[in-house]
């Protein structure tokens, strides 16, 4: 009775905040980031807020509200086209498109960005000196991550860990490669990733696809408070973890794999 | 209104938006704002502790979109954090404490200062025990 009554004083406080929906997300979006315009970005942020609050108490949904949801995500295609970040954009409007891409048919991404990025490059050199060991000491050399403990502990992939994570980018934690926080491109497409290869035997060369495999989903509200700043202009709209995640539930979006692939040829010596 | 109709109003704002946009950047020389990055991490800084002559800092610091990393930091200068919530001081020590992509992670107990290593020594509780809630963390010396 007390947890029922919790709720139905969260749900009326909620409704207290409630907020006009924003017919054109785009428009207030586009007005704030390129007018400062801080009260468009108010008038999203007051529904955004509304909306994460009636997601907390497990109120239902209107179909205006649902389809404002759809909509700043595709704005979010929209912007991140215009600000440069194609990749961030493709999978935002991904997301809302509902295909729900499974890791056996992952949406593919042009994995440009990730194959320049110093620390994907340096992790590449010592996983190649790491394939070519495995292989002349008769070991698998064909499947190997860079999340693999035996290749983390050796000594040229113990610098991985000490490259400049701002400009390099780094290896952190469980050997997961963290993107340069300073390339906002793929920062924003991907803030983490791991490297994986397959790698193949011909004559003298070996010949290596290299893999990133990655996951889009969010953390609920039960299990995290986390939150995302835009930057739209001089200020911040705030999208809530929780509330992306709910949009799963409300079957307005879907997670999906997405997988970024590129193939090498090299000198097997 | 219908579906239809939202979408052509939609796409039509962006149109004169972006030529307003496009004017606006022809003739705007000068910003009078910072320009951040698209995603700025979310900062707090939880504790500060002088030792030595030396002031630490404690910072939280929440990176990534869909895929978020939190982790603390340590600072032996004040962080002073402008609008984007980048710092000129370059941290001495940082270390990842919780990743939405992994599934091994533990909850934070005590944060201890090892100011002879200028590093952080973090505790966890055991798998499944404590409640996540980083913000309430202190820097803390050994006794």
């Amino acid at each position: 009775m007390a947890v029922a009554q919790q709720l139905t004083k969260k749900a009326k406080a909620c409704l207290a905040k409630k907020s006009e929906i924003p017919m054109s997300p785009l428009y207030h979006m586009g007005m704030a980031a390129q007018f400062k315009k801080e009260s468009h970005l108010k008038y999203v942020q007051d529904a955004l807020n509304f909306l994460a609050c009636k997601a907390q108490v497990k109120l239902p949904f209107s179909e205006d509200d649902k389809e404002f949801l759809v909509e700043v995500y595709e704005a979010f295609w929209w912007g991140g086209l215009w600000v440069g970040y194609p990749e961030a954009a493709k999978l935002a409007s991904h997301y809302v498109s509902m295909e729900g891409n499974t890791k056996s048919n992952p949406l593919m991404v042009d994995p440009t960005i990730y194959r320049e990025a110093p620390i994907v490059i340096e992790t590449m050199k010592a996983m190649k000196r790491y394939i070519l060991e495995q292989k002349k000491n008769n070991r698998n050399f064909q499947n190997i991550k860079c999340s693999d403990n035996a290749f983390d502990q050796k000594p040229y992939a113990r610098k991985l860990w000490n490259m400049n994570e701002n400009t390099q980018g780094r290896m952190v934690k469980d050997g997961v490669l963290r993107s340069p926080q300073n390339n906002t491109r793929l920062h924003r497409a991907d803030g983490h990733f791991y490297l994986n290869t397959i790698t193949k035997e011909s004559g003298n060369s070996l010949s290596t696809t290299w893999r990133i495999d990655s996951y889009y989903d969010f953390e609920p509200f039960e299990k995290q408070q986390y939150y995302t700043n835009i930057s739209l202009g001089a200020i911040n709209l705030i999208i809530y973890d929780g509330l992306s995640e709910y949009m799963v539930r409300l079957g307005v979006a879907k997670p999906f794999w997405y997988r970024m692939e590129w193939k090498e040829v090299w000198n097997n010596t | 209104m219908t579906k239809t109709v939202k979408k052509i109003v939609s796409i039509s704002a962006a149109l004169v938006l972006g030529l307003l946009s496009f004017i606006s950047y022809m003739y705007l020389t000068k910003d009078n704002y910072i320009k951040c990055n698209m995603i700025v991490p979310t900062i707090s800084v939880l504790d500060k502790k002088s030792v030595n002559g030396k002031t630490y800092y404690l910072v939280r610091k929440i990176t990534g979109s869909h895929d978020k990393l939190d982790e603390l930091v340590l600072y032996d200068k004040n962080p002073n954090f402008d609008s984007c919530a980048q710092s000129k001081i370059v941290s001495v020590y940082s270390e990842i404490v919780y990743d939405t992509e992994s599934d091994d992670n533990l909850v934070v107990s005590n944060v201890y200062l090892n100011s002879k290593k200028n590093e952080l020594d973090i505790k966890f509780f055991p798998k499944g025990k404590g409640v996540h809630n980083l913000n309430n963390l202190k820097l803390e010396l050994r006794k």
